[in-house]
């Protein structure tokens, strides 16, 4: 009886039992482990996965919205361009005559490219008015 | 004033056409109706099936000269909306479209009173006759018109330029500051173009008005010429703008 209760006492005398500092109980929250799959059944798990993978698509998705959002609004200053000409104002080669910013030259230009574009258009088929296939063979 | 008619002109075609369209259906289905009544008719010989038969028949018929109406309804706004086709020919054009719509709503509005099987062949006869010997010369004659008239149309602009670009190589000769050699050339070019385009127009002219002759007897090959020779007069006259190009470069461009 004696042994028995000497077991549960402090120890005594010289040896002091190195101090063990008190265990703490990990918070909830403050790391991430994947251990709670391990106590999930495989059909959970699996659900788990996929509700997890939808949801990392959606912010993915809704990141990149929002980057293409704020990209739209994104203000260009306009730069001063010079005033468009109708050909080859870049070409080194260009040789302006007296007549380049003719009035009169430019109208027939204007002309020109009117006629242009509207005969290249035109067509002398007249496709929408063939005539309708009717039965004129009527017996009995 | 000019777009707004246009605009109208356009809306006026597309509400035809529409017309048309929805006509051609409804006679579509009276057709496979009246076939259907008419094989059993054929096959049975009975009364019953002899009145469904001319029944059938009477509302095909009605649907066809419908459609006929809303064709030539139809061509009628297109022949508003064309361009370069002459004011005469336009106000006969449309005068004898009048009088073949009149004949056709009559020959419908008749359809009801016809007693037999025999009395509706008769009126079909007569109305294929009447279709084949004015109404699609007719037809013909109008859409030749319209695809000459596209050609004749921008001819006459062309010209309009070549005028304005005569003018202005005049007056650049005149002043001495610029070279007109190459200018001319192409000017004579487009002249060439816009003759050679008149010339496959007048050819057109000539079959399109053989069209209303009773002695042709392929329109439709007629008229498809009438079409090619139409499409030819047009590239010629896009060929010639190709030129037009060339000279206002040159004018704006010094050779030195």
């Amino acid at each position: 009886m004696e042994n028995n209760n000497n077991t549960n006492q402090q120890p005594v005398g010289n040896i002091q039992p190195t101090p063990v500092p008190p265990e703490i109980p990990s918070l909830p929250g403050r790391k991430f482990s994947f251990e709670f799959l391990k106590q999930l059944n495989p059909k959970q798990k699996k659900l788990t996965i996929i509700g997890g993978g939808v949801f990392l698509t959606s912010v993915v998705l809704l990141l990149v919205a929002a980057a293409v959002g704020r990209g739209g609004e994104v203000k260009i200053s306009p730069r001063p361009t010079p005033p468009a000409q109708s050909f080859a104002p870049a070409d080194p080669s260009f040789n302006p005559s007296p007549y380049t910013d003719d009035p009169e030259v430019l109208a027939i230009e204007s002309k020109v490219g009117e006629f242009e574009q509207s005969v290249s258009n035109a067509s002398a088929r007249l496709q929408e008015l063939r005539t309708p296939a009717l039965d004129w063979d009527v017996s009995f | 004033m000019l777009l707004v008619g246009s605009v109208y002109a356009g809306r006026a075609l597309a509400s035809a056409v529409d017309d048309l369209v929805g006509t051609k259906f409804r006679y579509d289905v009276a057709h496979s109706e009246y076939l259907l009544a008419r094989s059993q008719f054929r096959q049975a010989g009975t009364l019953v099936s002899r009145a469904k038969a001319q029944t059938q028949a009477r509302e095909m018929l009605e649907a066809r000269d419908a459609v006929v109406v809303a064709y030539l309804r139809a061509v009628r706004e297109r022949l508003d909306s064309a361009v370069g086709v002459p004011e005469t020919a336009r106000a006969g054009f449309n005068e004898r479209l009048r009088l073949e719509i009149s004949w056709f709503e009559d020959n419908a509005s008749k359809l009801p009173s016809a007693g037999s099987l025999e009395d509706l062949v008769a009126s079909s006869d007569g109305a294929a006759e009447h279709f084949f010997s004015f109404t699609e010369p007719l037809v013909f004659e109008i859409l030749g018109s319209i695809s000459i008239g596209v050609s004749t149309d921008f001819r006459m602009k062309l010209t309009d330029i070549l005028g304005s670009v005569k003018t202005k190589t005049a007056e650049i000769r005149a002043n001495g500051d610029h070279e007109t050699t190459n200018i001319e050339r192409w000017t004579v070019e487009v002249e060439n173009k816009i003759t050679r385009s008149l010339d496959r127009e007048l050819e057109a002219q000539s079959l399109a008005l053989s069209l209303s002759s009773p002695k042709t007897k392929n329109k439709a090959n007629v008229y498809a010429s009438v079409v090619d020779r139409s499409e030819d007069s047009l590239s010629l006259l896009r060929e010639g703008s190709g030129f037009l190009r060339e000279i206002v470069r040159t004018m704006r461009v010094s050779e030195q």
